[in-house]
């Protein structure tokens, strides 16, 4: 680590480039790994792939259709389920990205009001 | 837990270290950076890639960084200050206008939030300096770069860069940056521990006045180190009698220094460059972030590191009896605690993936309300956290999954109770929790049926019809692989026309289910190998671990066991449970039978010490001593000064022989100074010459002096056993022990004693061959019984005869010796017999003198008998040679005497007794001629 004190004028200039560079990547790596971990999580997958199997072992024509619509509604339950997170975990990953330049913007038109 | 490199600790060991010879391994030439190597100076070419270390870390850089560190953290607090400051700011600015106009809408209008308030400004900065804060957070995290990255420079073709003289091998650093490998700096994956140990280190030169940093001085920084200190409270060492050593060991090397080397300024010497290196390199191979101190002890405990003569390091670590194998044990101790610490955070993280309940996760499966009731889900308990992580079983563990993918068959562990066949079923109970297992088992349970309850719960008739409603369950609910303990208890069990085991198989055999059984190599022959088991299963053998591997394992539950007991264990505790019950206990198996020595002397030692109490390696001596009886505890001094005198307390009883004495003697201290082949009993003696001399009186004086009694010696009459079939009665048959075998086992640490061996059958010597030769004989129910830790002294009348007449001719001992061995004792015994026995040894007829001193001895035993009775009785010096003369015959040996003893001298007393003329107090004096007189007690 060089000198702290001298690093500072550094990172404050460093930081905005930062963000919007390897920040975002990293916010979007972020961003990704959530949505992976919540898509396993409802295993929204596991239930297309078994669409056509039977639940609960019930192997009449009754029970696979009954099985075959229940699936259908968790499936698009589930994914529902899924892309409101998806929408919420994107709004956070909009939101830390834009963060820094909504404080700089607002910053910014107060002390020029105040100036002007 | 295996490492994922390909290749092994020896491996990067014996890469070899090389260095500029322009500028001498510093990287500089006159102040500049050496042209040659380009300023990389010295390193080690492995895999492919040049690893040197660029930066001497002296104690200005170090104090630097604190200071950095210091500045950093004083910032990142004056951000959050202003932060929340302005938040504040923002906040009375609020409450201002909610006071003014009674609401909070204005909240919601832009001229609030733009009409140019230094409070909203302040806020503004706030956010700002916050997402500073985060930036500078983050960024800090990502300085510290993982080491792991080094493994993408690795090239997939091991073949030599082009330029190289030849495949692999460097000559030089100019000649590997000619040839353009990839070279890694070492020093930014430095963890801060390390970089504050080289600190010390330095420190440790300066007050030192040493002309250059060595690794004694890397040893001297590590010692503040807190994992290395707990490795060295491990190892039972106090880290300030270390330290001590230590500094008299920088002391030494400093008076031993070239003067005036790098013109008396401090530097690194190049040994120092060689062992941060290869702890780099054991930081990588075991797959760490950066490289710590745990890899810095070890590098440099584990290399040579010779300076100016000198190698102080390992002058030390001998000192306190640190060998590589312990070093390397009680590192490897440290890095299993740091993966399991990462394997943790995964396996939390995957298991909330993994329900827990009965339904898999695709809903496909039926519920197994029977298979509930007699089984155990250990996925859910895998889940919960329920079991230890499973150590240095990766390679089963990836056979059994291996087949299971292949071969789509079900798996059976073949292998002694002990040996952890369950711990690698509860690993892969694991492995199924994180889904890291192949398709055909993913999404699935594992449940370990329990048989004794099924067996128990239903009556013998019902038993079939319940299995095979548990099959169908299991059938129809497709989403569990059944566990099978104890498989042979199902071949046992007999279900109408079928036994329960070919239930289940039919059921295998139509891949109803995944099946992962076990069962022990004894009851596999005997049950399953016949059947159809090996057609329809896949059967692996599961070996016992070596040592190192089983102490390798308990490190990994030391933590689990040191909570459950509330103590804590050394390593030396560890090491030696497993050393010694390898050794001493042979029915049981590691890791079990190590784990049950240290929870025993755990217990043992909290009693005595109190809770808290540090297990030392001689607490589970103590403890394995006490369950073999073997002596396996450090020698003390009452017991040194005992076998260093064994002659002397062995002539208390047994007149002359010396010979004989003085081997017997001889073996037990070489065998308590553990300086005996282990594979032998601890001494083979066949004592031979006439009869009533000593022979057997020898042994019982040996079991008596060292063994603490007469009887704790193990004898055998061979008259008894001279018919062929008597070698069953020794070693049993028909799943039952032997005598011989029984008593052995029973307590492997005696005397045996066989007298009059050569009255035995000769099938019977036969098995003395093996006994003496291998210390190991088999039992009838296929045990191996170990003998080595027995003393064998067998006792022979051969030759007798010739002894006697060659006696009455006068004939000289040598000559009678050498006849005996080479002519006589071949009459009876074959030659390959005899040259098993550590020594032949030919007891002296008696003489007068031995006669007399023996009747001293026999007179006492009586003297002690009616002492017991308060009566004390004398024997004149002339009725004691009269005894002595009586009971003197060359021929018979001492025996005569007993009965002239007996009859002379018992007999009388006995006769005074009854008719009591001796009385409790009284004396008994006995005069020549047999007279005797009482002096009677004063009586009040």
């Amino acid at each position: 680590m060089t000198s702290a004190i001298l690093a500072l004028p550094r990172d404050l200039l460093y930081f905005p480039i930062w963000w919007y560079t390897r920040g975002l990547l990293r916010f979007a790596q972020s961003f990704g790994k959530s949505l992976r971990f919540k898509w396993q999580e409802l295993g929204v997958g596991v239930w297309v792939k078994n669409l056509f199997v039977p639940m609960f072992g019930v192997r009449d024509i009754a029970g696979r259709l009954i099985s075959f619509f229940m699936r259908l509604v968790n499936i698009i339950g589930r994914f529902f389920y899924f892309l409101i997170y998806a929408l919420f975990f994107f709004a956070w990953f909009l939101l830390k990205l834009f963060l820094p330049a909504a404080f700089g913007a607002l910053l910014f038109i107060q002390i020029w009001n105040i100036l002007i | 837990m295996a490492d994922n490199k390909n290749f092994t600790q020896e491996t990067w060991q014996s890469a070899p270290f090389i260095w500029c010879d322009h500028c001498l391994g510093s990287g500089q030439v006159g102040g500049k950076t050496c042209p040659e190597c380009q300023g990389i100076g010295a390193g080690v070419y492995f895999q492919g890639i040049l690893f040197h270390w660029s930066k001497v870390y002296n104690s200005l850089l170090g104090k630097m960084k604190k200071f950095n560190l210091f500045i950093y953290r004083l910032i990142n607090i004056i951000l959050m200050i202003f932060a929340a400051g302005g938040a504040g700011f923002l906040g009375w600015h609020i409450y201002k206008v909610w006071l003014q106009t009674g609401e909070f809408w204005f909240l919601l209008e832009k001229t609030f939030w733009l009409s140019g308030d230094w409070s909203v400004a302040a806020f503004a900065l706030g956010g700002l300096l916050v997402c500073f804060f985060a930036y500078r957070v983050m960024m800090y995290g990502e300085i510290k770069k993982s080491l792991q990255r080094v493994s993408d420079l690795i090239s997939q073709d091991k073949a030599a860069p082009a330029g190289l003289a030849s495949a692999g091998i460097a000559q030089s650093i100019a000649e590997l940056l000619r040839a353009k490998v990839p070279v890694v700096d070492l020093y930014p994956y430095a963890a801060d521990g390390l970089l504050f140990t080289l600190e010390r280190s330095w420190d440790l030169a300066i007050a030192g006045k040493s002309q250059e940093v060595t690794p004694l001085h890397l040893l001297g920084g590590l010692l503040d180190a807190g994992e290395v200190r707990l490795m060295l409270m491990r190892l039972g060492i106090n880290p300030a009698e270390f330290g001590n050593k230590l500094v008299k060991a920088v002391m030494l090397q400093t008076r031993n220094e070239t003067p005036n080397v790098n013109g008396g300024k401090l530097t690194w010497n190049l040994n120092l460059r060689k062992a941060l290196i290869y702890a780099g390199l054991d930081a990588w191979s075991s797959n760490f972030r950066q490289v710590g101190d745990v890899n810095a002890f070890y590098s440099v405990g584990s290399l040579d590191y010779t300076v100016n003569q000198y190698n102080l390091v390992k002058d030390i670590l001998e000192e306190f009896k640190i060998s590589p194998n312990i070093l390397k044990n009680i590192i490897e101790w440290g890095k299993i605690k740091q993966r399991l610490s990462d394997h943790l955070e995964l396996f939390q993280e995957l298991a909330r993936l993994k329900p827990t309940g009965n339904m898999n996760r695709a809903m496909t499966s039926l519920a197994t309300p029977l298979l509930n009731n007699l089984s155990h889900d250990y996925t859910r308990s895998a889940s919960y956290g329920h079991f230890l992580p499973c150590i240095n079983r990766d390679k089963e563990i990836n056979e059994i999954l291996q087949s299971i993918e292949s071969t789509q068959q079900s798996v059976l562990l073949v292998g002694h109770n002990g040996i952890g066949k369950t711990s690698i079923i509860e690993g892969i109970a694991q492995l199924m929790v994180m889904e890291k297992v192949p398709p055909q088992i993913q999404d699935k349970r594992l449940l370990v049926l329990d048989v004794p309850t099924l067996l128990s719960s239903v009556s013998p008739q019902e038993i079939p019809q319940v299995l095979q409603q548990l099959i169908q369950e299991i059938g129809r609910s497709r989403n569990i692989v059944l566990v099978l303990e104890n498989l042979e208890m199902l071949a046992n069990n007999v279900g109408g026309a079928f036994s329960l085991l070919e239930v289940i198989l039919q059921a295998l055999e139509n891949r109803v289910f995944y099946c992962i059984a076990t069962t022990t190599p004894q009851a596999y022959v005997e049950f399953l190998e016949n059947s159809k088991v090996p057609q329809v299963m896949t059967v692996l053998q599961i070996q016992e671990l070596d040592i190192d591997s089983n102490i390798q394992i308990i490190e990994g539950q030391s933590g689990y066991l040191e909570n459950k007991h509330q103590v804590f264990f050394t390593y030396d505790a560890i090491a030696k449970a497993v050393k010694l019950s390898d050794e001493y206990i042979y029915d049981q198996y590691l890791p079990a039978k190590a784990i049950k020595v240290l929870e025993s002397a755990a217990l043992a030692v909290k009693q005595q010490r109190g809770g808290s109490a540090i297990i030392l390696g001689e607490d589970v001596a103590q403890e394995i001593a006490a369950k073999t009886g073997i002596p396996v505890t450090q020698l003390t001094q009452d017991e040194a000064e005992k076998l260093l005198n064994l002659e002397k307390e062995i002539h208390k009883r047994v007149v002359g022989q010396e010979e004989a004495v003085e081997m017997v003697s001889s073996s037990l201290r070489r065998a308590r100074a553990e300086l005996r082949d282990t594979n032998r009993p601890i001494a083979n003696f066949l004592f031979v010459g006439p009869t009533g001399v000593g022979k057997t009186e020898l042994a019982k004086a040996v079991s008596e002096v060292y063994f603490g009694n007469e009887e704790a010696m193990i004898r055998f009459d061979m008259s008894e056993y001279q018919d062929k079939a008597s070698i069953y009665r020794l070693i049993g048959q028909n799943k039952e022990g032997g005598l011989l075998t029984e008593a052995v086992r029973r307590k492997p640490f005696a005397l045996l004693l066989f007298d009059e061996l050569e009255k035995a059958h000769p099938d019977i010597l036969n098995l003395f061959l093996q006994i003496l030769d291998d210390g190991r004989l088999t039992d009838g129910l296929g045990r191996v019984i170990d003998f080595s830790n027995a003393i064998i002294i067998a006792t022979s009348n051969a030759g007798a005869k010739y002894v006697q007449a060659a006696i009455t001719e006068n004939r000289p001992m040598e000559e009678i010796k050498e006849h005996l061995l080479t002519v006589e004792l071949q009459n009876y015994y074959r030659p390959e017999f005899l040259n098993r026995f550590d020594g032949i040894i030919t007891f002296k007829p008696l003489t007068a003198d031995n006669i007399l001193a023996i009747t001293r001895l026999l007179l006492v035993k009586v003297q002690k008998r009616l002492a017991a009775k308060q009566i004390s009785v004398e024997f004149s010096e002339d009725f004691v040679r009269e005894l002595a003369h009586l009971g003197f015959d060359p021929l018979f040996g001492a025996r005569p005497l007993k009965r002239v003893i007996q009859q002379r001298v018992d007999d009388s007393l006995a006769n005074q007794l009854l008719s009591a003329k001796i009385k409790s107090r009284d004396k008994v004096i006995f005069e020549a001629g047999g007279a005797i007189r009482v002096e009677e007690a004063r009586r009040l």
